[in-house]
């Protein structure tokens, strides 16, 4: 359990500048409390450099797989950053000149101790450590949704979101009870070895498929696959732009990385037997979740509902590649857990800039989210309008974006992986998504203004919308760096798969930071995962 | 295939639907009725397979505890769904816990079972009586058709008792893919991992990270309280605000 | 449950935990009874009167204003959430101090640095809950 407490630098940085900012958040002087989106920002970056630093430890030995941990923490600090930004454009309480009713300093909080949940994920080692991280993401979101705004469908989205929330993460922990039981440890390292051995004699236990189910279900709520989607829309719709941002991005990195920890521990290898259930339940979902997002998408005229139902959609290409699986395309890109990786990269930069664009469109009234209201904005706003359309182009798979190379390596490892029908699934999806997005574009662009533009003026604003273009494009161009991150982490994936360490390997312990604890050692009294495993 | 747990599932299932609260029909005799035969085949059941583990062996006398907790949990968890005013459910919720808290002391995590009964019965159940009577309409109006009947009772019962169904079937099914081959030894009990002393040493070394993360978590959930009820006020005219009125 | 003889229970002279079950047993039956012969017992020999005073609400002897089934202060809230936060911290630290002095487990010992820190790191996380709290005013009640 004990990690290397270097490698989890960047998480205490953020959980430290969510106890600061909190604390800023009380007090009484304006300045130091609107100075907390600098800290957060500020922590952020530092956790970004030191996930840098981090990912020095590479591929050295214990269970933890570096790559992995470390694009997780990059994203989460990266685009952590990206929505911080966007919330500059948060009403934060009805007297903002009240501390006592002025909620800036929680909310940065919230975000942080969310990004921390997400960023944490890559580096568990334990299914009780796994469901904490999870946690630490999902109830940050629970309380952004219901205070982000205070009208109605607020107060409607918060309670639907927590409630079904609730509801997931007690199945995936149900699930995760059920691997416990088949284990005998929470611990991964325990986890893989009955796996392993279970899988050589050819019979999986019932319990442990119907654990795995569950938790493929509990964690599909989270990435608002099909047909656990329902609460996406409203959730999405209701919440204040900002948050509905983030809520594009943190629980689904968070379920992706999950799921792919997940089935770590199967060792990608359920294709034989009653354990197929596992992989055709992944296939489904894709496919589901591919075609009820975008066909949904094509019947909404509330932008907030659309982008929704699109990011429904992107699960489901995400999906695709977690089928596949990391065996298929080998050490190219196109492996199937590299390509949702990028994906999963790049779609958090595109919709989070979409997001940041739409916050600055729809004024400080946080009204305006129909397609009328944005009607001819490139006329009197046309950086953001041209911002937002990059994203758009992007998330339609434009070539020259981001959005493009993703759905190419999605494809690409389908048809590695023998799924040409999920492949030719995706083309088309792609073809629809199209019709949607362009909608928006073309509403931007060619059509005449219904009634004056009442945009929230706000540089900081302007300055995440402006960076997530940028990026899209960027990364669309030169993709090599995000490739290298998602491709090594496919990498890690697969070789813990083809050497999965032995049974009796003790969790690293970092010898720095617990020397003394040593002499005396630990298995003498508690029994560790590895005894408990072989009976 | 068992076909005396589907029987169970299925008769547990009938008299959980029927022991639902609605407002037209009362069928809680017919319920209870079900839900006793339920409990007798799954007992039955239970005590004909401890026979075939245990070399005949019935352990009857030894498992009585048990099956009186579990008996006593079931019966208030369906209290806890059925019961029409949201009070008596909380109490009932208290009930499953205590009985619930027995079963771990069976196993030997007294720690656990105590930590159950402060933790659910205690603080939990303040909270959410709280709850209940801060969303009470208050005065005479009597409560509104939808916190009395059970909304989608038939969806509810039939996901939860499949699920439960399968559960079972997987628990109880012989042969290498079932629960009970693939069941380590019990080492955690061997080692006393339910006592103090071992949880305390366990917890705070090599759990220390997690425990932390819920050090955070418990921050967090106090900070959405404090958001989410101070958005609220004021609200005039409760009780707890102004003054007593004059005797 | 089969007869599960470990050292603790030979030492406080059972031989088996079927022999403590059956000692429970006596002891909820005891309780169990005694509540249920007070209730009948008052019932039968107690006097039966009625009138306005004996059927209102027992308040501690204050005459009861208005229906029990009002709405309460959001307040009231807010304190059982913060009772319901320090009352699992303090859970937390029970085995903690259980195993503080254990000569068996000397590695958590004060004297041993960066396990004894696993607790302050905890209990900080909480103190800064109670600041936030105590800052945002939930403790003032006007």
């Amino acid at each position: 359990m004990t990690t290397n407490i270097n490698g989890m630098c960047p998480e205490i940085i953020m959980i430290c500048g969510a106890l600061i900012v909190m604390l800023m958040g009380l007090s009484r002087n304006d300045t130091v409390r609107r100075s907390t989106l600098g800290v957060a920002v500020a922590s952020l970056i530092l956790a970004f450099i030191a996930a840098l630093r981090i990912g020095g430890i590479g591929t050295s030995a214990g269970w933890t797989l570096w790559p992995l941990a470390t694009y997780d923490t990059l994203l989460a600090s990266g685009v952590g950053i990206l929505t911080i930004l966007c919330s500059a454009g948060m009403p934060f309480g009805n007297e903002p000149e009240k501390p006592d009713r002025n909620y800036r300093g929680e909310y940065f909080a919230l975000m942080l101790t969310s990004l921390a949940g997400v960023s944490m994920i890559g580096k568990t080692t334990n299914l009780i450590w796994l469901f904490l991280a999870l946690e630490l993401v999902s109830i940050p979101t629970y309380i952004m949704v219901a205070t982000g705004r205070s009208n109605t469908p607020a107060q409607e989205a918060g309670i639907k979101y927590f409630f079904l929330g609730a509801l997931s993460a007690a199945i995936y922990l149900f699930g995760f009870s059920y691997l416990y039981g088949f284990a005998g440890s929470t611990s991964y390292v325990a986890i893989t070895a009955a796996f392993h051995a279970a899988l050589a004699t050819g019979h999986l236990p019932y319990v442990a498929i119907i654990g795995l189910i569950m938790v493929v279900i509990g964690i599909a709520y989270k990435i608002a696959a099909a047909p656990l989607h329902y609460y996406a829309p409203d959730v999405y719709q209701g919440a204040a732009t900002p948050v509905t941002a983030f809520l594009s991005f943190a629980p689904k990195a968070t379920g992706f990385f999950a799921l792919i920890m997940v089935f770590n521990l199967t060792g990608w290898r359920l294709s034989g037997g009653t354990a197929r259930v596992v992989p055709d339940l992944l296939i489904v979902l894709a496919v589901l979740t591919m075609f009820v997002g975008n066909v949904l998408a094509l019947l909404q005229r509330n932008i907030k509902r659309m982008l929704a139902y699109s990011s429904i959609s992107h699960s489901g290409y995400m999906l695709v590649g977690l089928a596949v699986g990391p065996f298929a395309a080998g050490n190219s890109p196109a492996s199937g857990i590299s390509a949702t990786l990028f994906y999963l990269g790049g779609y958090s930069i595109m919709t989070v800039g979409a997001f940041a664009a739409l916050t600055y469109m729809q004024g400080k009234s946080d009204a305006a989210e129909d397609l009328d209201d944005i009607a001819g904005i490139a006329g009197e706003h046309p950086f953001m309008a041209a911002c937002m359309a990059v994203c758009l182009f992007s998330l339609i798979g434009m070539p020259g974006t981001i959005g493009f190379l993703g759905k190419l390596f999605i494809v690409q490892s389908a048809l590695a992986g023998g799924h040409a029908v999920l492949a030719v699934l995706v083309v088309i999806n792609a073809a629809i998504a199209a019709a949607y997005y362009l909608r928006i574009v073309a509403a931007m662009y060619i059509r005449e203004p219904w009634s004056p533009f009442a945009v929230r003026q706000s540089t900081t604003l302007k300055a995440g919308a402006l960076l997530g273009a940028v990026l899209t494009v960027f990364f669309g161009i030169f993709p090599a760096l995000l490739f290298h991150q998602s491709n090594s982490s496919a990498a890690a994936v697969r070789s813990l798969v083809l050497n999965p360490p032995a049974g009796g390997i003790v969790e690293p312990v970092s010898r720095r930071a617990t020397g003394r604890l040593l002499k005396s050692p630990l298995p003498a009294v508690a029994p560790t995962a590895a005894a408990i495993s072989k009976p | 295939m068992d076909y005396a747990l589907i029987i169970a599932t299925a008769l547990g299932a009938i008299a959980l639907y029927l022991l639902l609260p609605r407002g037209r029909a009362n069928m809680v005799k017919l319920g209870g009725l079900a839900s006793v035969l339920a409990m007798g085949v799954g007992i039955t059941y239970l005590i004909h397979w401890t026979a075939a583990a245990h070399a005949g062996h019935t352990g009857i006398i030894e498992n009585l505890f048990f099956y009186a907790f579990a008996a006593l949990a079931l019966v208030s968890a369906a209290g806890v769904v059925c019961h029409p005013k949201p009070l008596y459910a909380a109490l009932y919720f208290v009930l499953m816990t205590l009985a619930v808290s027995g079963l771990f002391i069976m196993l030997m995590a007294e720690f656990i079972a105590v930590v159950l009964i402060i933790i659910y019965a205690g603080a939990i159940l303040v909270t959410y009586v709280f709850v209940i009577m801060l969303a009470s309409q208050g005065g005479q109006t009597p409560a509104a058709q939808y916190d009395t009947n059970s909304s989608d009772g038939f969806m509810a019962v039939f996901v939860s008792f499949v699920l439960l169904g399968t559960v079972l079937q997987a628990i109880f099914c012989a042969g290498p893919a079932g629960f009970m081959h693939s069941l380590p030894a019990p080492h955690a009990v061997a080692h006393g991992l339910g006592s103090l002393e071992v949880l305390g040493a366990n917890l705070y070394s090599r759990y220390a990270l997690p425990l932390e993360l819920a050090g955070i978590l418990l921050t967090i959930s106090l900070v959405g309280a404090v958001m989410i009820a101070r958005k609220n006020e004021p609200v005039a005219h409760v009780l707890g605000t102004g003054d007593l009125p004059a005797e | 449950m089969t007869t599960l003889a470990t050292p603790q229970l030979a030492v406080q002279g059972f031989s088996s935990l079927y022999e403590i079950w059956i000692l429970l047993g006596i002891l909820f039956l005891a309780g169990l009874g005694f509540g249920v012969a007070n209730v009948i017992i008052s019932h039968i020999l107690g006097p039966s009167r009625k009138g306005n005073v004996k059927d209102s609400v027992y308040e501690s002897g204050v005459n009861p204003v208005g229906t029990t089934r009002d709405r309460f202060n959001v307040r009231f809230y807010l304190v059982a959430m913060i009772f319901l936060v320090f009352d699992v911290e303090v859970l937390f630290l029970i085995p903690w101090i259980s195993s503080f002095n254990d000569s068996r487990h000397p590695w958590l010992h004060a004297a041993h640095g960066p396990l004894f820190l696993s607790v302050v790191i905890f209990t900080v996380i909480l103190l800064v809950a109670y600041i936030y709290a105590w800052g945002k005013g939930v403790f003032k009640w006007d």
